[in-house]
């Protein structure tokens, strides 16, 4: 046997010892492990506590979220409700179905679950912050608010997209379109993310004390989508990846004077 | 790390090197604070400026990230780079990394180019400081625990 190899078996018989065995050795591991973004790592352990302690509430939540942040988010729904059935008053597990629940453009089950958190503990400050994001909320969910019809449109032809540019919208904050240029099938989705964003960084950057959001710049791998409003409207438009960013912002602060004026939307 | 060192060693190390990067940012000119989120809205490092609510924040910057990242999915945009919402007071600039999502807070002097570049920089600091050795999918009785896509587009496990 090589240096190297009686090396690792060392190694591997030394981790083997200090390896936790009790469920709350497992839980604590995990945790460390969530700390430093070990996802993976931390579900196995939190999966060899829940077989030693199936009832184990800490260890439901951890899974829950452990599926949050690999975005299994059908499996986080399952597991926060697990946590509930075992303790209905679980604060952590209310929070993380409220956060769903905005995830999915449910309003209305959002503000349920972070009531009956602020409710439980009234200094839950998570749950007041996500609460703020649903004030200027469309009362229902963005999913089954229904597409417009491809070829009956309700807004206004705008013809103002720059060359090279597509998906320019006016939404209103609650994400209900004003006007659009892009493609039927989409505008309403266009809208309703575009306003849920701003929503959430107005909301965010209040509580960073930034005060109110007046713009902002998404990039993707692919595009750059350039926004801008003034808490009521906003507006989008987006362009390929390479467009400067200078050229980007001048580009929407001209759309924003242009459709509101060819809108007809007090500004 | 040495030959015999265990998975915690290389923990500290790691969460240290997450540390590293945040202060660096934060230590820029024009940067008032920043933190580095899980994507459930755990803090994993924060230096925010005081009077700002750390949990409050990450809640927040969690569901703000995420928001984000499945508005680009969903209109076929690719994945989230940096988002940068400019405010009254300041910037606030959000990027994702395999741990979770970065946000930095600027003021009104920065510039929002450099900010973008050093939020990037950092990002990707924090990226291969968190690269694993051998983390795998992992298959276990109650189903697989995938590892995040920031960490796969990342070329992590």
């Amino acid at each position: 046997m090589t240096f190297a190899a009686v090396t690792s078996k060392v190694s591997r018989t030394l981790r083997a010892l200090k390896r936790p065995r009790t469920t709350g050795g497992l839980i604590r591991q995990a945790e460390l492990y969530r700390r430093e973004g070990r996802y993976a790592e931390a579900g196995q352990l939190v999966t060899r506590a829940l077989q030693l302690s199936p009832r184990h509430v800490l260890a439901h939540l951890l899974r829950a979220y452990l599926h949050v942040a690999c975005r299994e988010t059908s499996a986080a729904k399952t597991a926060f409700a697990q946590v509930l059935a075992l303790d209905a008053h679980q604060p952590r597990a209310l929070l993380g179905l409220g956060r769903i629940a905005i995830e999915e453009g449910d309003v209305w089950n959002a503000r349920t679950f972070l009531e009956r958190a602020l409710k439980l503990y009234p200094e839950f400050p998570e749950a007041a912050a996500l609460l703020d994001i649903l004030a200027d909320a469309p009362p229902r969910t963005v999913e089954s608010q229904p597409a417009s019809p491809p070829d009956v449109s309700a807004t206004p032809v705008l013809r103002l997209t720059p060359v090279g540019a597509r998906d320019l919208v006016l939404a209103r904050a609650d994400g209900t379109l004003v006007v659009a240029e892009a493609d039927a099938q989409r505008r309403d989705d266009l809208a309703g993310g575009l306003a849920q964003i701003f929503r959430i960084a107005a909301a965010t950057a209040a509580r960073c004390g930034l005060g109110a959001v007046e713009g902002g710049v998404i990039e993707t791998a692919d595009e750059r989508t350039f926004a801008r409003t003034d808490g009521n409207l906003v507006l989008g438009v987006t362009f390929p990846r390479a467009v400067e960013l200078g050229f980007g912002l001048l580009a929407v602060d001209n759309l924003w004077t242009d459709s509101i004026h060819t809108a007809r939307v007090p500004a | 790390m040495t030959a015999l060192g265990t998975a915690s060693e290389a923990g500290r190390s790691r969460a240290a090197a997450f540390r590293d990067a945040l202060r660096d940012l934060v230590g820029l000119d024009h940067v008032r604070g920043g933190a580095l989120v899980a994507p459930d809205g755990f803090v994993i490092a924060a230096q925010l400026p005081p009077g700002v609510e750390g949990d409050a924040v990450a809640a927040l910057v969690a569901t703000l990230g995420r928001q984000l990242e499945l508005g680009a999915a969903r209109l076929g945009r690719g994945a989230l780079a940096v988002a940068q919402f400019s405010a009254a007071g300041g910037a606030l600039l959000l990027c994702e990394t395999p741990v979770g999502f970065l946000v930095v807070l600027g003021d009104r002097h920065g510039t929002t180019e450099s900010l973008r570049a050093a939020l990037r920089r950092a990002g990707a600091s924090i990226g291969v400081a968190w690269l694993p050795e051998s983390v795998s999918e992992a298959d276990s009785p109650a189903g697989k625990v995938p590892v995040p896509p920031a960490a796969r587009a990342n070329g992590g496990a």
